[in-house]
Protein backbone atom coordinates (compact mmCIF):
# COMPACT_ATOMS: atom_id res chain seq x y z
CA UNK A 1 0.00 0.00 0.00
CA UNK A 2 1.52 3.14 -0.94
CA UNK A 3 1.83 5.74 2.48
CA UNK A 4 0.62 9.38 1.36
CA UNK A 5 1.91 11.89 2.72
CA UNK A 6 -0.46 14.27 5.35
CA UNK A 7 1.42 15.33 8.12
CA UNK A 8 -0.16 16.69 11.37
CA UNK A 9 2.83 19.41 11.35
CA UNK A 10 3.85 21.01 8.69
CA UNK A 11 7.37 20.77 8.50
CA UNK A 12 7.40 22.51 5.00
CA UNK A 13 5.87 25.69 6.90
CA UNK A 14 8.55 25.11 9.72
CA UNK A 15 11.49 24.64 7.10
CA UNK A 16 10.07 28.14 6.22
CA UNK A 17 10.01 29.99 8.72
CA UNK A 18 13.44 29.47 9.62
CA UNK A 19 14.54 30.80 6.48
CA UNK A 20 12.48 33.83 7.32
CA UNK A 21 10.00 35.77 4.44
CA UNK A 22 7.80 33.16 2.76
CA UNK A 23 7.66 33.08 -1.46
CA UNK A 24 3.99 32.70 -1.57
CA UNK A 25 5.43 30.63 -5.13
CA UNK A 26 8.28 29.07 -3.42
CA UNK A 27 8.47 25.45 -5.03
CA UNK A 28 12.04 23.80 -4.78
CA UNK A 29 13.63 23.15 -7.97
CA UNK A 30 12.90 20.07 -7.84
CA UNK A 31 8.81 19.93 -7.48
CA UNK A 32 9.00 22.92 -9.87
CA UNK A 33 10.71 20.34 -12.46
CA UNK A 34 8.10 17.38 -11.25
CA UNK A 35 4.79 19.95 -11.74
CA UNK A 36 6.53 21.23 -14.98
CA UNK A 37 7.35 17.86 -16.70
CA UNK A 38 3.15 17.03 -15.50
CA UNK A 39 1.84 20.23 -16.73
CA UNK A 40 1.15 19.03 -20.00
CA UNK A 41 -0.71 15.76 -19.05
CA UNK A 42 -2.78 17.72 -16.46
CA UNK A 43 -3.62 20.04 -19.48
CA UNK A 44 -4.62 16.96 -21.13
CA UNK A 45 -6.87 15.84 -19.10
CA UNK A 46 -9.16 19.05 -19.48
CA UNK A 47 -12.97 18.53 -20.32
CA UNK A 48 -15.41 20.82 -21.45
CA UNK A 49 -19.60 21.35 -20.10
CA UNK A 50 -22.02 20.48 -23.16
CA UNK A 51 -23.16 22.84 -25.18
CA UNK A 52 -26.54 22.34 -23.70
CA UNK A 53 -25.16 23.73 -20.74
CA UNK A 54 -23.79 26.79 -22.27
CA UNK A 55 -26.79 27.38 -23.75
CA UNK A 56 -28.90 27.38 -20.50
CA UNK A 57 -26.46 30.04 -19.13
CA UNK A 58 -26.35 32.35 -22.22
CA UNK A 59 -30.35 32.38 -22.12
CA UNK A 60 -30.26 33.29 -18.54
CA UNK A 61 -28.12 36.13 -19.40
CA UNK A 62 -30.47 36.92 -22.27
CA UNK A 63 -33.28 37.33 -19.55
CA UNK A 64 -32.35 40.62 -18.19
CA UNK B 1 -10.93 44.53 -32.64
CA UNK B 2 -11.73 40.47 -32.25
CA UNK B 3 -13.05 39.49 -29.40
CA UNK B 4 -10.34 36.92 -29.16
CA UNK B 5 -7.93 39.69 -29.07
CA UNK B 6 -9.49 41.09 -26.06
CA UNK B 7 -8.31 40.62 -22.07
CA UNK B 8 -11.06 39.62 -19.64
CA UNK B 9 -11.88 42.95 -18.43
CA UNK B 10 -12.34 44.14 -21.68
CA UNK B 11 -14.72 41.83 -22.25
CA UNK B 12 -16.65 42.46 -18.87
CA UNK B 13 -16.69 45.78 -20.02
CA UNK B 14 -18.50 44.94 -23.12
CA UNK B 15 -20.80 42.13 -21.56
CA UNK B 16 -21.90 44.99 -19.32
CA UNK B 17 -22.35 47.47 -22.24
CA UNK B 18 -25.09 45.23 -23.68
CA UNK B 19 -23.01 42.99 -25.79
CA UNK B 20 -23.84 38.99 -25.07
CA UNK B 21 -20.70 38.28 -27.38
CA UNK B 22 -18.21 39.28 -24.28
CA UNK B 23 -19.97 36.72 -22.13
CA UNK B 24 -19.78 34.42 -24.80
CA UNK B 25 -16.18 34.82 -25.33
CA UNK B 26 -15.30 34.65 -21.59
CA UNK B 27 -17.26 31.27 -21.41
CA UNK B 28 -15.22 30.06 -24.63
CA UNK B 29 -12.19 31.26 -22.98
CA UNK B 30 -12.36 29.71 -19.17
CA UNK B 31 -14.73 26.96 -19.42
CA UNK B 32 -12.31 24.05 -19.62
CA UNK B 33 -10.54 25.09 -16.69
CA UNK B 34 -13.33 25.68 -14.37
CA UNK B 35 -15.62 22.83 -15.57
CA UNK B 36 -12.69 20.06 -15.28
CA UNK B 37 -11.84 22.32 -11.85
CA UNK B 38 -15.20 20.95 -10.64
CA UNK B 39 -15.48 17.78 -12.66
CA UNK B 40 -11.90 16.65 -10.74
CA UNK B 41 -13.75 17.71 -7.40
CA UNK B 42 -17.29 16.26 -7.60
CA UNK B 43 -16.24 13.03 -10.15
CA UNK B 44 -19.88 13.09 -11.64
CA UNK B 45 -20.21 14.42 -15.08
CA UNK B 46 -24.10 16.18 -14.56
CA UNK B 47 -22.95 17.25 -10.92
CA UNK B 48 -20.25 18.89 -12.71
CA UNK B 49 -22.63 20.46 -15.42
CA UNK B 50 -24.81 21.51 -12.53
CA UNK B 51 -22.29 23.33 -10.80
CA UNK B 52 -21.09 24.73 -13.88
CA UNK B 53 -24.23 26.20 -14.69
CA UNK B 54 -24.55 27.54 -11.49
CA UNK B 55 -21.14 29.00 -11.04
CA UNK B 56 -22.36 31.44 -13.97
CA UNK B 57 -25.33 32.08 -13.09
CA UNK B 58 -24.05 33.80 -10.13
CA UNK B 59 -20.94 35.20 -12.30
CA UNK B 60 -23.98 36.73 -14.34
CA UNK B 61 -25.99 38.14 -11.08
CA UNK B 62 -22.51 39.68 -9.99
CA UNK B 63 -22.04 41.34 -13.09
CA UNK B 64 -24.99 42.75 -13.67
CA UNK B 65 -25.65 44.23 -9.80
CA UNK B 66 -22.16 45.61 -10.83
CA UNK B 67 -20.45 44.36 -7.51
CA UNK B 68 -17.53 42.98 -9.77
CA UNK B 69 -14.11 43.94 -7.92
CA UNK B 70 -12.63 44.76 -11.57
CA UNK B 71 -8.53 44.82 -9.57
CA UNK B 72 -9.43 40.67 -8.98
CA UNK B 73 -8.87 38.55 -12.16
CA UNK B 74 -11.51 37.20 -13.72
CA UNK B 75 -10.71 33.29 -13.71
CA UNK B 76 -9.51 33.13 -9.74
CA UNK B 77 -12.88 34.81 -9.43
CA UNK B 78 -14.78 32.27 -10.86
CA UNK B 79 -12.91 29.47 -9.54
CA UNK B 80 -13.45 30.82 -5.97
CA UNK B 81 -17.59 30.73 -6.73
CA UNK B 82 -17.17 27.37 -7.86
CA UNK B 83 -15.28 26.26 -5.11
CA UNK B 84 -17.68 27.61 -3.17
CA UNK B 85 -20.47 26.28 -4.78
CA UNK B 86 -18.57 22.15 -4.52
CA UNK B 87 -18.31 22.76 -0.88
CA UNK B 88 -21.66 23.84 -0.52
CA UNK B 89 -22.81 20.95 -2.36
CA UNK B 90 -20.54 18.14 -0.45
CA UNK B 91 -22.42 19.76 2.99
CA UNK B 92 -25.96 19.04 1.34
CA UNK B 93 -25.12 15.65 0.93
CA UNK B 94 -22.86 15.16 3.74
CA UNK B 95 -20.34 12.75 1.90
CA UNK B 96 -17.12 12.08 0.45
CA UNK B 97 -17.52 11.48 -3.41
CA UNK B 98 -16.98 8.05 -4.57
CA UNK B 99 -14.50 7.28 -7.55
CA UNK B 100 -16.97 5.31 -9.29
CA UNK B 101 -17.36 5.02 -13.13
CA UNK B 102 -21.42 4.75 -12.60
CA UNK B 103 -22.44 8.50 -13.51
CA UNK B 104 -23.08 7.91 -17.22
CA UNK B 105 -20.82 8.52 -19.58
CA UNK B 106 -17.25 9.09 -19.11
CA UNK B 107 -16.63 12.59 -20.80
CA UNK B 108 -12.76 11.82 -21.34
CA UNK B 109 -12.94 8.92 -23.22
CA UNK B 110 -14.64 11.20 -25.84
CA UNK B 111 -11.95 13.10 -26.56
CA UNK B 112 -10.66 13.49 -30.00
CA UNK B 113 -7.71 13.87 -31.69
CA UNK B 114 -6.67 13.60 -35.15
CA UNK B 115 -3.25 12.76 -36.62
CA UNK B 116 -2.29 10.31 -34.10
CA UNK B 117 -1.40 6.63 -34.47
CA UNK B 118 -3.32 4.03 -32.49
CA UNK B 119 -0.84 3.40 -30.51
CA UNK B 120 0.37 7.06 -29.44
CA UNK B 121 -3.24 7.30 -28.83
CA UNK B 122 -3.89 4.18 -26.45
CA UNK B 123 -0.78 5.50 -24.49
CA UNK B 124 -1.77 9.24 -24.29
CA UNK B 125 -5.17 7.90 -22.99
CA UNK B 126 -3.85 5.29 -20.44
CA UNK B 127 -1.03 8.24 -19.21
CA UNK B 128 -4.21 10.45 -19.06
CA UNK B 129 -6.31 7.93 -17.20
CA UNK B 130 -3.15 7.11 -15.21
CA UNK B 131 -2.79 10.53 -14.19
CA UNK B 132 -6.74 11.35 -13.57
CA UNK B 133 -7.19 8.51 -11.14
CA UNK B 134 -3.87 8.88 -8.95
CA UNK B 135 -5.45 12.94 -8.86
CA UNK B 136 -8.44 11.27 -7.53
CA UNK B 137 -6.13 9.32 -4.56
CA UNK B 138 -4.68 12.70 -3.73
CA UNK B 139 -6.41 13.51 -0.03
CA UNK B 140 -9.07 16.19 -0.53
CA UNK B 141 -7.15 19.12 0.52
CA UNK B 142 -3.87 18.31 -1.48
CA UNK B 143 -6.46 17.77 -4.69
CA UNK B 144 -7.87 21.06 -4.16
CA UNK B 145 -4.70 23.46 -4.17
CA UNK B 146 -3.85 21.34 -7.12
CA UNK B 147 -6.72 21.58 -8.86
CA UNK B 148 -7.27 25.51 -8.23
CA UNK B 149 -3.03 26.22 -8.86
CA UNK B 150 -3.22 24.55 -12.31
CA UNK B 151 -6.67 24.92 -13.30
CA UNK B 152 -7.63 28.22 -11.71
CA UNK B 153 -4.16 29.81 -12.00
CA UNK B 154 -4.84 30.94 -8.40
CA UNK B 155 -2.04 32.25 -6.31
CA UNK B 156 -1.29 30.65 -3.25
CA UNK B 157 -2.38 33.46 -1.43
CA UNK B 158 -5.77 32.88 -3.15
CA UNK B 159 -5.69 29.77 -2.42
CA UNK B 160 -5.11 30.23 0.94
CA UNK B 161 -7.68 32.97 1.37
CA UNK B 162 -10.40 30.44 -0.43
CA UNK B 163 -9.84 27.86 1.57
CA UNK B 164 -9.08 29.47 5.01
CA UNK B 165 -5.59 28.29 5.74
CA UNK B 166 -2.01 30.05 5.79
CA UNK B 167 -0.01 30.50 2.90
CA UNK B 168 2.33 28.56 3.86
CA UNK B 169 -0.08 25.76 4.47
CA UNK B 170 -1.54 25.97 1.09
CA UNK B 171 1.69 25.81 -0.53
CA UNK B 172 2.70 22.85 1.47
CA UNK B 173 -0.45 21.58 0.12
CA UNK B 174 0.86 21.68 -2.78
CA UNK B 175 4.11 20.41 -2.67
CA UNK B 176 2.98 17.23 -0.71
CA UNK B 177 0.05 17.23 -3.71
CA UNK B 178 3.26 16.55 -6.14
CA UNK B 179 5.39 15.08 -4.02
CA UNK B 180 2.33 12.22 -3.93
CA UNK B 181 1.73 11.99 -7.48
CA UNK B 182 5.50 11.08 -8.39
CA UNK B 183 5.56 8.65 -5.41
CA UNK B 184 2.23 7.58 -6.79
CA UNK B 185 3.35 7.32 -9.98
CA UNK B 186 7.73 5.59 -9.52
CA UNK B 187 5.52 2.97 -7.50
CA UNK B 188 2.94 2.04 -10.54
CA UNK B 189 6.36 2.39 -12.91
CA UNK B 190 8.22 -0.16 -10.53
CA UNK B 191 5.28 -2.41 -9.97
CA UNK B 192 4.84 -2.57 -13.76
CA UNK B 193 8.62 -3.29 -14.17
CA UNK B 194 8.86 -6.41 -11.75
Amino acid sequence: MIELSTPALNPVASKMLKKGACDSDDLDEGEQAFYSAIKKDLNGITAEPSNKTIDNILSYSRSF
Amino acid sequence: MKLQLKNDQELIHLYLNGHESGLEELIRRHKSKIYTSIYLLVKDTYLAEDIFQDTFIKVINTLKAGKYNEEGKFLPWVIRIAHNLVIDHFRKEKRTPVVTSGDGFDIFEVLKFYDESMEERMMREQTHQDLKTLIHLLPSEQKEVLIMRHYGELSFKEIADITNVSINTALGRMRYALNNLRKMMLTKELSLKN
